[in-house]
């Protein structure tokens, strides 16, 4: 349990100008990233590391949490404002933020986002620093098994966001589904649908996909609105902000999304786009308005953007207590502190206690800087609805197209993108859903991944996902989700509700 | 015949009357589109199991056939595309056989629609051709234009400006190296501004003045 002694002791360590300089530049500087689609929050905290070369290790550490933490809520803004996630943790957050900015509610969208954001990460902190050492445990209890159990779950969320036709849902999570086969076999490597194009042994970056997915066809369409609109069209209005009423009222939905999110991510080698998607299914699972999710629905915007951003807290306990990085980004940060000559791992809580108190003080203060710079965001974002769509979306265009390219450096993502565009906008055209097919592209790595690690370790057996009662639980849990799903989805079918969620 | 209309997205009741007419909006989906779509799945399902598979997945022979094969999940995604695929293009087809005349959506839409991917694809050759900045400039004036905006200062403002800021960005500050195209105007134009070149033309300036 949390020693208040040695927490106290840390605050001196933290309540430096330079820390929380460092801090401040960090959250700025995970602001910037996160609104230019392409640059992600590893590549932010990357170009950043050998800056903390010259610091002592609470100021470096400030600076790349401070990123960290930001990059997770910048990737929303451009989300929300032009179908375009800045980073792939935002990706659930187009969903419900884009409806709303076309309905003239961007500021609400924008403002639920951060203040989600905000609640759902200083409440993933306390988790992570109240049961530091359970979490880690809890963590370990996890193999494949287990993981593939909660990503069946997950999974289950495409037939709640699959609009008017559950057919049409199915059919694009299975284009999601075999796109992410491309590339390298996870178990093998032997490659799968490369035709000898090297650049697709990585598989197709998640970025190319959701950029191509989401941002071309909105562009091919508002041309044509443009088009015919003639220097009148904007995206929107920014709207009436949101009230402090309306942020209250789903703080069971940030509660049930957080835990969702700091499950995954304690769990290495998810992260936050996962997470994302299984607080928004968890949000429209215990909805009282289902129906409104996909066309607008602020309480979706909150699950998302709570189910990713409480990643970062839980995300550090197995890092520091383990010295098991819980994602790309942590494992970054863990070469930070091994450059700092701190050693992560069981021991580091013996020999730095202090530090790694003043880690978690270091996520409190990144997040209510984030706050005020998000704020800030919020208050420019009007500059983007005024600009003409003539104007914003052959901008869009360019800084999509070099987005992607930056992502690999490859001129292939930027052709899979385009192709993948035109796919997404005669999907859009037979109202056939992008939103399965991310869900799908997103988790469908990680399923395979899982369940044939389980396979192998069973020799083949499927006992193994009855053997444990969390696996047991999930797949409970799963079977339950989707056969809810189908109900209420013939509850929907046909209704104006359920056409807004395919649009 | 009442529960094929149900499955589909485009043959709910509410949109028969718009459904009867010659030409349809681009948002309404149309049941010789949704027919051809299922088509597409039905086909690129039993393609990729019988020909795309085989082709395009190396198997290593100990795992043939077997559930931890490479093979394996492409396997039953293609199967499931091609089976819903199937009942698609049944229910499709259902709903046209009922509802025979609807049409195809507007003509004007398709044309701005295929304007725009051409245009895309324009940019894509454009990039290989004369490089990313210069290919960005011309594509974000083409689209500007063809989108409909007519005021010349602001689109050569644009035009210069946002290439030029996403030039130095992403290749002074992010260090990331721009695609190089064939002609290599862009590596040369940067080859002729190096710090000596600068350094002598403002000499040559200042000579001038003087």
């Amino acid at each position: 349990m949390i020693e208040f002694d040695q927490l106290l002791q840390s605050v001196p360590l933290v309540l430096r100008w330079e820390v929380l300089a460092a801090c401040l530049g960090g959250v700025i500087w995970g602001m910037f990233v996160g609104v230019t689609p392409g640059l992600t929050g590893i590549m932010a905290v990357v170009i950043a590391l050998p800056l903390t070369f010259f610091m002592d290790p609470q100021t470096a550490i400030a600076l790349l949490l401070g990123i960290y933490v930001t990059a997770i809520y910048g990737g929303s803004v451009t989300a929300i404002m032009i179908a375009t996630p800045g980073t792939p943790n935002a990706a659930a957050t187009v969903l419900d933020g884009y409806p709303l900015a076309r309905q003239g509610k961007a500021r609400q969208a924008l403002e639920m986002a951060l203040y989600a954001s905000f609640t759902a990460g200083i409440l993933s902190t306390v988790v992570a620093l109240l049961i530091f050492p359970i979490v880690a445990n809890v963590a370990l209890a996890f193999g494949a098994a287990e993981v593939f159990a909660v990503i069946v779950f997950s999974i289950t969320i495409i037939a709640g966001v699959s609009g008017d036709s559950l057919l049409k849902g199915m059919i694009a999570a299975c284009f999601g589904f075999l796109v992410a086969t491309i590339g390298q076999d996870p178990i093998h490597g032997s490659s799968r649908f490369t035709f000898g194009v090297h650049d697709f042994q990585a598989g197709m970056h998640i970025l190319t996909l959701l950029v191509g997915l989401f941002t071309i066809p909105e562009i091919i369409v508002r041309g044509i609105e443009a088009y015919k609109a003639r220097n009148t069209a904007t995206v929107g209005d920014m709207g009436e902000s949101m009230t402090f009423r309306q942020y209250l009222s789903y703080w069971r939905t940030y509660i049930r999304s957080c835990i969702g999110g700091s499950l995954l991510g304690a769990l290495p080698g998810l992260g936050g786009s996962p997470a994302a998607f299984l607080g928004y299914s968890v949000a429209q699972r215990f909805s009282k308005t289902p129906e409104k999710f996909g066309k607008g629905s602020l309480e979706g915007i909150a699950g998302a953007e709570a189910g990713n951003n409480s990643v970062c807290g839980p995300a550090l306990v197995p890092m520091m207590s383990l010295g098991i990085p819980g994602d790309t980004t942590t494992a970054v940060l863990m070469g930070a502190l091994v450059i700092h000559g701190l050693n992560p791992g069981p021991m580091l809580f013996e020999e730095a206690p202090n530090f790694v108190y003043s880690v978690f003080l270091l996520l409190f203060i990144s997040l209510i800087f984030q706050l005020g710079v998000g704020s800030g965001v919020v208050r420019m974002a009007k500059y983007v609805v005024r600009m003409p769509t003539q104007i914003l979306f052959p901008v869009v265009l360019i800084l999509a197209t070099y987005g992607t390219y930056a992502v690999r450096g490859t001129m292939v993502d930027v052709i899979s993108m385009y192709a993948i565009g035109f796919l997404g906008f005669l999907m859009r055209i037979q109202k056939i859903p992008a939103a399965p097919f991310a869900i799908a592209f997103i988790l469908g790595p990680l399923f395979e991944n899982e369940l044939r690690k389980s396979l192998i370790i069973s020799g083949g057996s499927l006992e193994i996902f009855v053997d444990s009662g969390i696996s047991i639980t999930f797949l409970t849990l799963a079977a339950l989700s989707a056969g809810a799903s189908v109900y209420f989805h013939r509850r929907l079918k046909g209704s104006n509700a359920a056409k807004f969620i395919t649009n | 015949m009442a529960k094929s209309d149900n499955i589909l997205a485009s043959a709910s009741d509410d949109d028969a009357e718009t459904t009867l007419s010659a030409s349809v909006d681009m948002d309404t989906p149309t049941h010789r589109g949704d027919s051809i779509a299922a088509l597409l799945c039905l086909v690129g399902g039993l393609v990729g199991y019988f020909l795309i598979v085989p082709a395009a997945v190396y198997v290593p022979p100990q795992f043939a056939g077997t559930a931890n094969s490479p093979a394996f999940l492409p396997n039953v995604l293609f199967l499931i595309l091609a089976a819903l695929g199937f009942i698609y293009l049944v229910y499709s087809v259902a709903a046209q056989l009922r509802n025979p005349t609807q049409g195809w959506a507007h003509p004007s839409d398709w044309l701005l629609a295929g304007g725009t991917a051409l245009i895309c694809v324009g940019y894509v050759l454009f990039i290989f051709g004369i490089g990313m900045t210069l290919g960005s400039a011309l594509c974000v004036a083409v689209t500007m234009i063809y989108f409909g905006e007519r005021r010349p200062w602001l689109i050569g403002a644009i035009t210069v400006i946002l290439p030029a800021l996403l030039w130095y960005f992403f290749v002074k500050v992010a260090h990331i190296l721009l695609p190089p195209s064939w002609l290599g105007i862009m590596d040369w134009l940067e080859a002729g501004i190096t710090h000596d070149g600068m350094t002598r033309m403002a000499g040559f300036i200042t000579s001038l003045g003087t």
